[in-house]
């Protein structure tokens, strides 16, 4: 069981790592996991518009405020694989 | 300039087509984001913005029976509605959401600022809600067409409501992911954009400041915040408003468009050139919205006194030929109409 969380976890950071390395036009190599959305550039819509996507490839819908709770890659991969587990997307 | 069909697409190259294959499969994307709390939020902020302008504006009018607006009140209003409404047509519109022409890094910043302080709503979101309305226009998902919403037919009056302001209370939030990415990866206009509260704020202390040093009183500050402040967001607002409401409603359409946009020369003048909206819907991607000599387009002016300076370059505009043939195409669509 804490296996597939642990692989879970894995995939959302996988996509979000993809998602704002598209979005930023940076390598995904360059995306840092731990460092908060603002940082990056991103402001309260994008970060909304972000997490609505998110929850559109987890066919889910996402609290609006998970962003503002879970401030980075990290923080929303981990909340969000534990709480999905297998349900997320390969 | 490459447009001469209607069918072009007014920012392909910065917009993420909705389908599929033209990005990553795995990032497809709503046009809008449909949560509830999300919409509580912004309808708030919005009532905000178009309700307070509004109420202070008939404060500083009753007021004035008593302490009347300075000269300098009256000019730095006039000053700071030029100067805003250009941050908004010249640089959210035709700079940023448009693209129509390139420009030195401090005079984007500048026209970055100057239309934040106009408080439409940040540059990220305007922009993408404009480019929203561009590749939907009156149809669904246009967010603020006089004729339809929410796939719903709407009345004359509920039209012009909607499109003038009612739209900013109902209507869903654009995906600025999707519509805007170029500018959330601009490092220099995402900064701005952030600290758009701040830019608001700068727009009302300004000339309060300015009306309390000319008059050296508290009094002048008052009048100073309510007239250059509050009395000229309200003005600069719905003037602005009307190229969503009327320039869709009233007006010539020399231009056959998908949409029902029109040509109003009388507001052409208050909203430097916005008027001139059947126009700016035949060739988007124009920096210029007067076509002609006679349709004065004080935006587009601005643009062209830029470039005679070096700040603009790449301005682009459709060539004679091109309005000949696209008016040549549209002789059912011309003189005067409403609705």
């Amino acid at each position: 069981m804490q296996h597939e969380i642990i692989e879970s976890v894995t995939r959302v950071q996988a996509w979000m790592v993809s998602y704002l390395g598209n979005l930023l036009d940076i390598p995904h190599e360059n995306v840092d996991v731990t460092l908060a959305f603002d940082q990056y550039g991103l402001d309260s819509a994008a970060t909304v518009a972000f997490t609505s996507d998110l929850g559109h490839w987890l066919e889910t819908k996402l609290d609006s405020r998970l962003m503002v709770d879970h401030n980075s890659i990290q923080a929303v991969s981990s909340y969000v694989g534990e709480a999905f587990g297998t349900a997320v997307p390969a | 300039m490459d447009q001469n069909s209607d069918t072009e697409p007014v920012v392909a190259d910065v917009v993420d087509d909705a389908v599929p294959n033209a990005t990553d499969a795995r990032f497809k994307r709503n046009i809008i984001i449909d949560n509830p709390t999300i919409q509580r939020a912004q309808k708030r902020i919005a009532t905000l913005i178009i309700v307070v302008p509004a109420i202070a504006t008939l404060m500083a009018f009753v007021l004035a029976f008593w302490i009347p607006p300075s000269v300098t009140d009256l000019v730095v209003l006039a000053i700071m509605y030029v100067a805003t409404t250009l941050g908004v047509t010249a640089g959210f519109h035709r700079l940023f959401a448009h693209r129509s022409y390139k420009a030195v890094a401090p005079l984007r910043a500048a026209l970055a600022i100057l239309g934040c302080m106009s408080a439409q709503g940040t540059l990220v979101y305007w922009v993408a809600t404009h480019r929203r309305h561009h590749q939907f226009s009156e149809g669904e998902g246009d967010p603020h067409s006089p004729y339809t919403n929410d796939g719903k037919t709407l009345s004359k009056l509920q039209g012009l409501w909607h499109s003038h302001l009612g739209w900013m209370l109902d209507s869903q939030m654009t995906n600025t992911v999707m519509f805007a990415k170029d500018l959330i990866r601009d490092p220099l206009i995402a900064r701005i954009n952030n600290l758009y509260g701040l830019w608001v704020l700068l727009g009302l202390v300004i000339p309060a400041v300015i009306g309390g040093l000319a008059a050296g009183a508290w009094s002048g500050a008052l009048t100073g915040l309510l007239w250059g402040g509050f009395v000229r967001m309200f003005l600069a607002h719905h003037a602005m408003w009307t190229s969503g409401s009327t320039a869709h409603i009233i007006g010539t359409r020399p231009f056959a468009t998908k949409d029902k946009s029109t040509n109003n020369g009388l507001l052409a003048i208050p909203n430097l050139g916005e008027a001139w909206h059947n126009n700016h819907h035949a060739f988007p991607s124009s920096a210029l919205f007067g076509l002609h000599w006679w349709q004065i387009d004080i935006g587009g002016l601005f643009i062209r006194g830029c470039e005679k300076v070096g700040l603009v370059t790449d301005i682009r505009k459709p060539s004679r030929e091109m309005i000949a043939d696209k008016m040549a195409r549209s002789d059912s669509h011309t003189g005067f109409g409403v609705w």
